[in-house]
């Protein structure tokens, strides 16, 4: 009896620290580990672009009917991005802005010419008086007192004249650079459209390409990995290798699979290399050929064998 | 794999792609897991208790105070291990002697049977679970370590379907393999641990009870010498 009313709350107490111990590890997990794996996803995804031609036919070699169908889907939602720089609001700022500028410069001709007849009758006054002059010197010197203050005034009317044309002036180059701005703008978005387009172009040639490139080109493709396959297990990489050198043989092979020759076509750049490959493909000697005739033609009498070290790198396009 | 296409793979969609016996395992695991840490605490809770009880009861007994009214204080209170030994000890012997015709030799044989009994008793419940602790403490790795060589073989398996193999493609699945051992390990490391300590501290506690019995014998002896 005893035990069991002591045992219910060490038990309870128990359980809910069991409780909170997971508890803390599942958040420690969960928010102490969080890896992110962006680069290698966007490298992966520059990978299959890069190869696509080649290797997308490979990866599919039965199912024909599942690469015509994502195809068909893609053309249809690239149309979509065309629209869409069309009605981009790219003309729109344009007319904005020149607005803006073109009312600036009208009011400001206005005030220049009002104040300049002021100006002009000013010292026309005094220009008629001093003729009449000569006559009395309280004149003369009210009229000196007269011509100096005109002549004050013209120079503080010429020098607000000269502030405004300065003024008139730096607005006419900001104008001037505002248009060259958006004249520059707007080529820029030009050289993108057509960018785009032609980048849409070669998409759709791609496309069309692959869509061209039926079971043959499958299959043709299958057995170039096996051969590659083969070769690779032959291969010894020299340990100073930099990058991914791509060296490119002619084989010629016999119905049979065996190797005949061998000829270097284009170097990697390293001849250790090269001599490697070269040994690889004659010891991988009877190469697996495929059975039908026609698949076989693409490799019996001389096929051309390029070969990369670095299998998971995109390979160098010759 | 689908989850190398995902741009962020955190443990919980780890766990979630995993294959189906890898997710078993990994149930399997956190219920060990969870089980074993509520009999850690339990264990710990009840260890704490008895030591303080026997702590508490040895001061007593030895401050000399009178064995009879020690024995009726203990029949009234919640009772540690030791104190239970005491009374059965204690119990026996007063019964014996009230019956005559029993030598001291036979009463002080029939108390040290009650206090062998009693002391069993208490070892066993002192002892419970910890078996299941040290099973999981031992095992938990070797069943982590199954689901990940599963994932693995399956991440292999998946391999074998494509023409050019990269790292990328078997490295999702590996590491939802390796969770499995991940957790097997956090469910052993702590049950390890807690075996052994318990173990140890469940020992100085028997240590402690049997010297208590010889000891308490020895009084018995003395106490039938004087009233004989």
């Amino acid at each position: 009896m005893n035990p069991a009313l002591d045992w219910r709350g060490p038990e309870w107490k128990s359980g809910l620290l069991a409780f909170a111990v997971h508890l803390l590890f599942f958040l420690l997990l969960v928010f102490g580990l969080s890896w992110h794996v962006e680069d290698n996803s966007a490298a992966v995804q520059a990978q299959i672009w890069n190869s696509l031609p080649a290797a997308k036919p490979v990866r599919h070699p039965e199912p024909k009917a599942v690469v015509p169908a994502p195809h068909p889907p893609e053309p249809a939602p690239k149309p979509q991005p065309i629209p869409k720089p069309q009605p981009i609001p790219k003309p729109q700022p344009i007319p904005k802005p020149q607005p803006a500028p073109e009312p600036k410069p009208q009011p400001k001709p206005q005030p220049e010419p009002r104040r300049k007849p002021v100006s002009e009758t000013h010292p026309a006054v005094p220009a008629l008086k001093q003729p009449d002059i000569g006559l009395d010197k309280k004149r003369q010197e009210a009229l000196r007192q007269q011509l100096l203050q005109d002549q004050r005034e013209q120079v503080r009317l010429m020098a607000q004249q000269a502030a405004q044309e300065k003024l008139a002036l730096q607005k006419q180059r900001r104008e001037r650079e505002l248009k060259e701005l958006l004249a520059l703008q707007q080529r820029q978005d030009n050289m993108v459209d057509s960018s785009l387009n032609r980048d849409l172009h070669t998409l759709r040639e791609q496309q069309a390409a692959a869509l061209a490139a039926s079971r043959l080109n499958a299959l043709v493709g299958k057995y170039k990995e096996i051969i590659a396959q083969k070769v690779r297990g032959f291969v010894r990489i020299p340990p100073d290798i930099k990058g991914n050198p791509q060296a490119v043989f002619r084989v010629s092979v016999l119905p049979t699979g065996d190797v005949t020759a061998v000829v270097l076509q284009h170097s990697s750049g390293n001849p250790v290399y090269d001599q490697a490959v070269r040994w690889a493909i004659q010891a991988a000697s009877p190469l697996p050929l495929p059975d039908d005739p026609r698949v076989a033609s693409q490799f019996q009498p001389t096929m051309e064998f390029s070969f990369c070290p670095r299998e998971h790198l995109a390979c160098p396009s010759p | 794999m689908t989850p190398a296409l995902t741009p962020d793979l955190s443990i919980l969609q780890l766990v979630v792609h995993a294959s189906l016996p890898v997710k078993l395992v990994l149930a399997l695991l956190l219920a060990a897991s969870f089980m074993s840490w509520w009999y850690i605490f339990l264990k710990m809770f009840a260890l704490k208790r008895a030591v303080k009880m026997t702590d508490h009861f040895e001061r007593e007994f030895w401050a000399g105070a009178d064995l009879q009214h020690l024995y009726q204080k203990v029949g009234k209170q919640g009772a540690g291990e030791m104190e239970r030994i005491f009374e059965a000890g204690f119990g026996e012997f007063l019964k014996l002697n009230r019956q005559p015709g029993v030598g001291s030799q036979a009463v002080l044989e029939g108390a040290r049977r009650a206090m062998k009994a009693a002391f069993q008793r208490e070892m066993d419940g002192l002892e419970a679970h910890l078996p299941f602790l040290a099973t999981v403490g031992s095992v938990s790795p070797y069943v982590g370590l199954f689901g990940t060589v599963w994932g693995i073989m399956l991440a292999f398996h998946g391999l074998s379907t494509v023409a050019q193999a990269t790292l990328a493609q078997v490295a999702p699945g590996i590491a939802e393999a390796l969770v499995a051992t991940a957790m097997g390990l956090f469910a052993a490391i702590p049950a390890v641990v807690a075996y052994n300590r318990y173990t140890h501290d469940i020992d100085r506690l028997t240590t402690r009870m049997e010297s208590f019995m010889e000891e308490f014998s020895n009084i018995l002896q003395r106490q039938a010498a004087r009233a004989a």
